[in-house]
């Protein structure tokens, strides 16, 4: 009887070990993958913005004074007014 | 059950020995556990994690530095290196990966070539290239990308010197320099995992403390203007042949600083209008003749001799470009006679003299938000010689900053108060939340506003028929100053000339004030001829930006009052002297003899029609009140010359 709750007993010591370990295997591979899918999304966050800044650029050239007075002058003919071609037009309708 | 048989008992003493030993390796082998695991186990736990982990250090992004309109000045963008280790490129896909790599990255035959050698180790990619370049590379055996973070300047010779730069990633001059702790924000953590071989493996890594961006600096800039002011600059130091010049645009109300060019020697990230001071020469007349009518040494109605162009005075020799009689002070200031106004200045004590430069803010850094201004020279009166009160007088034995002089400009233009300038408008944490903004603020009301009117006018007739007509704008009147001194290098007197114009506009309530100077411009050196074009180049372009920092209803106002033939009602500094010219522009008549061109008839034309029309003959146009054009004054089919000026008169719609 001696031997037989012995026997048991180890078995039962050694599963229970397997399980923790295999507990902890688990564990750590969710982690490492949780990890792989943060990288992932920070890497496209980071491609997101990349993409954001390099439009804004883009923009902010596009609406560019120099850009602006070139494309003008070149597509339509338009020039700078001197002070003397402007008018202000205050008040009501302007 | 059968009795368990004893063993023999032979041996014992060697058993025993046996069992001993086996009993002392396992005591030694526990202690050494325990040794190595309990008391020296934080040292090799530090050894271990060195050799599997390593701390890194993540940048944090730069914050940005915008213009008045939030338009990107600098900022920070993330890049990557590629780095390319042919060897480890598997044989199978080595043809096509080199050529996605020579298209991705732009790569020359010859790289390309090295790519396709097993035997080349390593070979670096030339530039720096985008997180989307980068993803498209990701993940292919044997391209290492190597991540950091590139500061950008978008418009990269605009403002570069209020800007400064970086260097060894920390902000050196500039805006870079002066706000570093603001814009440089908080470096992250992040632990890497390493393989036997110390290298590190791909998507194990663990951010620690994530960084933090560093906050943005919006500044008085206008991106616009600075362009407006970076173009008109190096148009006229190519067609002057001028080494170099300072433009600067500020608003006399609030102190900002609209545009800031700096150019020396064809490098755009000089700062010389902040820290480089030069002898003013007549544009700091006004600041004495300030002084002379503060303290009542005279009015200007007052007259005194003009001594004919040469004046042997208390120390030094003063000469005239043009010999004048007897002269008044208004007279004096707007034909800039160095003789007429040093003469005046003899009745102001020294002190005096030097307080009212001093009250300018000459001599003492004006506080702008960038480091390494210069405080320019004004000495105390008990070092002055005997020369200096006449030499002070004309703008020489004095070195002022560009910035300082448009500060002391805007004064004037603000009923004598001087201002603080303002370069920095607002701070911003990472999160965009405005953590300061600056307030106009008034240093000390150094004249009275009736006086900074009176010598208001007398700039104004500078423009209009003194030293700066080149400056004078057709819709709005203009008050200004030119002044033209001796270059200087480090150990005295250099070949050439500074040129300057100073000017501000509209007069009836100043938006800007512009300053311009040139440095040794070649043939013409005289800042009326020189400076002055530039002035009026840049308030042309400014009045035909889309948005500029002005107020352009105030402007319409003032285009409806006009036309006023005189500089301002009121200017009343007639000459005692009839061969001296008036400094009151006499009343522009309509002459019949002048004839260029008849007055179209625009009757029942939109106003912005008759405008027009009226301009392409050369007119200049003063429209009294938005509505219907009904008529013209003078009317239709009168004979006129170009530059005269035509009334267009509306009728208002619905009034019948």
């Amino acid at each position: 009887m001696k031997r037989i709750a012995g026997t048991s007993l180890v078995a039962l010591a050694a599963a229970a070990l397997l399980a923790s370990l295999s507990l902890v295997a688990s564990r750590q591979a969710k982690a490492l993958e949780t990890l792989s899918s943060l990288e992932m999304v920070r890497r496209e966050r980071s491609l997101e913005a990349a993409e954001r800044d390099e439009l804004q650029r883009r923009i902010e050239v596009l609406e560019g004074r120099s850009r602006v007075v070139a494309e003008s002058q070149q597509r339509l003919g338009l020039k700078p007014p001197q002070a003397g071609e402007i008018v202000y037009l205050g008040g009501e309708g302007s | 059950m059968t009795p368990r048989a004893t063993p023999p008992v032979r041996h014992a003493f060697r058993r025993r020995l046996l069992l001993g030993s086996w009993l002392l390796c396992g005591l030694v082998i526990v202690a050494r556990a325990v040794m190595v695991q309990v008391i020296q186990g934080p040292y090799w736990e530090r050894i271990a994690a060195a050799q599997q982990r390593e701390t890194l250090e993540v940048p944090a992004s730069r914050g940005s530095i915008l213009d008045r309109n939030g338009n990107s000045l600098a900022s920070t963008h993330e890049r990557f290196l590629v780095g390319v280790a042919p060897r480890e490129l598997r044989e199978d896909t080595r043809r096509d990966v080199t050529a996605l790599l020579a298209r991705e990255l732009s790569l020359d035959s010859r790289k390309t070539r090295s790519l396709q050698d097993p035997k080349t180790k390593w070979v670096v990619a030339p530039g720096r290239f985008t997180a989307q370049v980068a993803e498209r590379l990701r993940g292919i055996r044997g391209v290492h990308l190597d991540r950091e973070l590139e500061r950008f300047y978008p418009h990269p010779a605009l403002a570069r010197g209020v800007l400064g730069t970086i260097r060894d990633g920390t902000g050196a001059g500039g805006i870079e320099g002066g706000f570093e702790e603001h814009l440089r924000g908080v470096p992250g953590q992040e632990i890497q995992s390493r393989d036997s071989g110390g290298n590190p493996i791909d998507g194990q890594s663990l951010l620690v403390t994530p960084p933090t961006r560093g906050g943005d600096v919006v500044l008085t800039l206008d991106r616009d203007l600075q362009e407006i002011a970076h173009e008109a600059l190096t148009i006229a130091i190519q067609k002057t042949g001028a080494r170099g010049g300072d433009l600067i645009v500020s608003n006399p109300r609030t102190g900002e600083i609209l545009s800031l060019v700096s150019i020396v020697d064809g490098n755009p990230t000089a700062l010389s209008a902040i820290n480089a001071p030069y002898e003013p020469g007549s544009t700091l007349k006004p600041f004495t003749v300030a002084g002379i009518l503060l303290h009542q040494v005279a009015t200007f109605g007052d007259s005194v001799d003009g001594e004919n162009g040469r004046w042997r005075g208390p120390g030094r020799t003063l000469t005239d470009v043009h010999p004048y009689g007897t002269i008044t002070l208004a007279d004096a200031l707007r034909v800039s006679s160095n003789i007429g106004v040093a003469k005046m200045a003899q009745g102001l004590s020294p002190r005096q003299q030097f307080e009212i430069l001093r009250d300018f803010g000459f001599g003492s850094p004006t506080g702008i938000e960038i480091p390494g201004e210069a405080s320019g020279t004004l000495s105390p009166p008990r070092k002055w010689s005997l020369l200096s009160p006449a030499s002070l007088a004309i703008g020489y034995e004095v070195n002022v900053t560009p910035i300082q002089m448009v500060m002391a400009y805007g004064a004037l233009a603000n009923g004598g108060k001087l201002m603080e300038p303002r370069l920095v408008k607002e701070l911003r944490d990472p999160q965009g939340r405005t953590t300061f903004r600056s307030e106009p603020r008034v240093i000390r009301q150094v004249i009275p506003p009736s006086m900074a009117q009176e010598i208001t006018r007398v700039l104004v007739d500078v423009v209009a028929d003194g030293t700066g007509t080149q400056a004078q704008l057709a819709a709005f009147t203009v008050a200004g100053k030119s002044g033209t001194s001796r270059a200087h290098s480090g150990t005295g007197y250099a070949d050439g000339y500074y040129a300057s114009f100073v000017s501000y506009f509209p007069v009836e309530n100043p938006q800007l004030v512009v300053f311009v100077k040139l440095d040794r411009p070649q043939g013409a050196y005289y800042g009326g001829a020189t400076a002055a074009p530039v002035t009026r180049a840049t308030m042309e372009a400014v009045l035909a930006a889309p948005q500029p920092p002005i107020d352009r209803e105030a402007l319409a106002s003032l285009t409806r009052q006009q036309p006023r033939t005189s500089p301002l009602p009121g200017a009343q500094f007639v000459s005692s002297t009839p061969s001296s010219p008036s400094p009151v522009r006499p009343p522009r008549t309509l002459n019949q003899s002048e004839t260029g061109a008849l007055v179209p008839e625009v009757s029942g034309l939109s106003p912005r029609q008759a405008v027009r029309r009226l301009h392409a003959l050369g007119f200049r146009v003063l429209l009294e009140a938005p509505g219907t054009v009904v008529g013209t004054r003078p009317p239709a089919h009168t004979s006129l010359a170009p530059g005269d000026t035509v009334r267009i008169v509306c009728r208002k719609q619905g009034n019948g």
